[in-house]
């Protein structure tokens, strides 16, 4: 099994954050069947980083 | 006619319309990258109407829907309330006027989407959210077996559930996933977080108040079950994640290589009539569900996803699911035509 890659969120973020934000692992690279998941649940593609910031906090929002 | 409302990439809304044109079922699919303008909204004491008009170029007027389908996404209505370039002297101006042309617009949309749900319909905007929360607990309500649940903000509860769980729990989002890209040195990278297992080493990286974070008991299992539920009616297969560390956790870290073994599996009658309750109370025509059967021969409630992608059922179980979804939008149209 391939070892995972750890998205690392800046520290003092990270404590505003639900705990499985320290949970997000890299995909895709390998895995095409996950990527076409990624894409037919519309949250992709994430063109540039202002989209994934946007999606962000917009599944922030949704959770409170 | 029958409107669907989906994403412009959904694979599962396009067989569906194979068989729509197949059965000659007159439809009109709006994607949530569609433009969509109101163009009317006549409220009077003898009639409601409205007519909206999509990508600048078809125009739908209310009484030509019959029924709706809720597939995924959402309307699209791409009015800009960005002000702000013309208040650069009072801040707080553009935001009261953006704040108050959302809620303008929140109110068109929401009584759009209050007249799509009046037609027959599978389905509804307000019941897309997958919201594990208020699902879990109108499960137990119903004799379902659910994993015992804490959502907590400090450390030390968290260090207590841990505690009384010696099998270990696991952390997810109380939502539906979500995934993001990055891009550094022009090497981009896609991210997603799946079911995790926390372990007494995590627990000390954590900070001691955080984000309201779901925890769950990690359940033993034989294996999990994908349903399918259509109209009064589940669509079973089980998966054996388990025996693979790849998938053990969560089956939607696939293991390309070697995939999970994925069966046609007949559910008992009991359990469907509790799941048919189910989905009646939270408003749900279809969504796919998942559960745990444990070696102990127990089956435990994970969670509903309204909008989520059956197509791995279908193919797995050999249900005809787009058909069937197809002949039942036929028969909500063909009723609601004759009346």
């Amino acid at each position: 099994m391939k070892k995972k890659k750890y998205h690392k969120f800046p520290e003092a973020l990270q404590q505003q954050l639900p705990l499985y934000y320290y949970y997000f692992e890299a995909i895709g690279e390998t895995d095409t069947s996950l990527q076409s998941r990624v894409r037919f649940h519309g949250s992709a593609p994430l063109q540039t980083n202002r989209s994934a910031v946007r999606n962000f906090y917009k599944h922030i929002s949704r959770m409170l | 006619m029958l409107l669907i409302l989906t994403e412009a990439f959904e694979e599962s809304t396009d067989l569906v319309l194979e068989w729509l044109l197949h059965y000659k079922i007159p439809f009109f699919r709006i994607n949530q990258e569609d433009k969509v303008t109101l163009q009317e909204m006549n409220i009077s004491n003898e009639a409601f109407s409205f007519s909206i008009v999509v990508n600048d170029a078809v125009s739908i007027h209310a009484n030509e829907i019959t029924a709706f389908w809720y597939r995924r996404g959402f309307l699209h209505t791409p009015y800009s309330y960005q002000q702000d370039h013309f208040f650069t002297d009072n801040p707080q101006l553009a935001k009261d006027i953006n704040q108050n042309l959302y809620t303008e617009l929140q109110n068109l949309k929401q009584v759009l989407y209050e007249y799509l749900d009046n037609r027959a319909h599978i389905n509804s905007f307000a019941s897309r959210n997958n919201n594990k929360l208020q699902h879990l607990q109108l499960a137990a309500g119903l004799g379902l077996k659910v994993p015992h649940t804490l959502v907590c903000t400090q450390k030390a509860n968290l260090r207590s559930f841990y505690e009384q769980h010696p099998d270990g729990i696991i952390v997810k989002p109380n939502s539906s996933g979500f995934f993001f890209k990055t891009e550094e040195e022009g090497i981009t990278e896609d991210y997603a977080v799946y079911t995790n297992c926390i372990s007494a080493d995590d627990l000390e990286v954590f900070p001691d108040d955080f984000f309201p974070t779901l925890f769950q008991q990690k359940l033993s299992k034989q294996f999990e079950l994908r349903i399918f539920y259509l109209q009064g009616k589940s669509y079973a297969m089980a998966i054996f994640s388990q025996q693979d560390k790849q998938t053990e956790l969560d089956f939607r870290r696939y293991n390309i290589a070697r995939p999970n073994r994925n069966v046609p599996f007949k559910l008992p009658a009991a359990l469907q009539q509790k799941i048919k309750q189910f989905m009646k109370q939270v408003g749900l025509g279809s969504g796919s569900l998942d559960m745990i059967y444990t070696p102990e021969g127990d089956y435990y409630f994970l969670e509903v996803n309204p909008v989520g992608q059956y197509g791995f059922t279908g193919a797995a179980g050999n249900y005809p699911l787009d058909q069937l979804i197809a002949l039942h939008l036929k028969q909500q149209y063909e009723k609601e035509k004759v009346s």
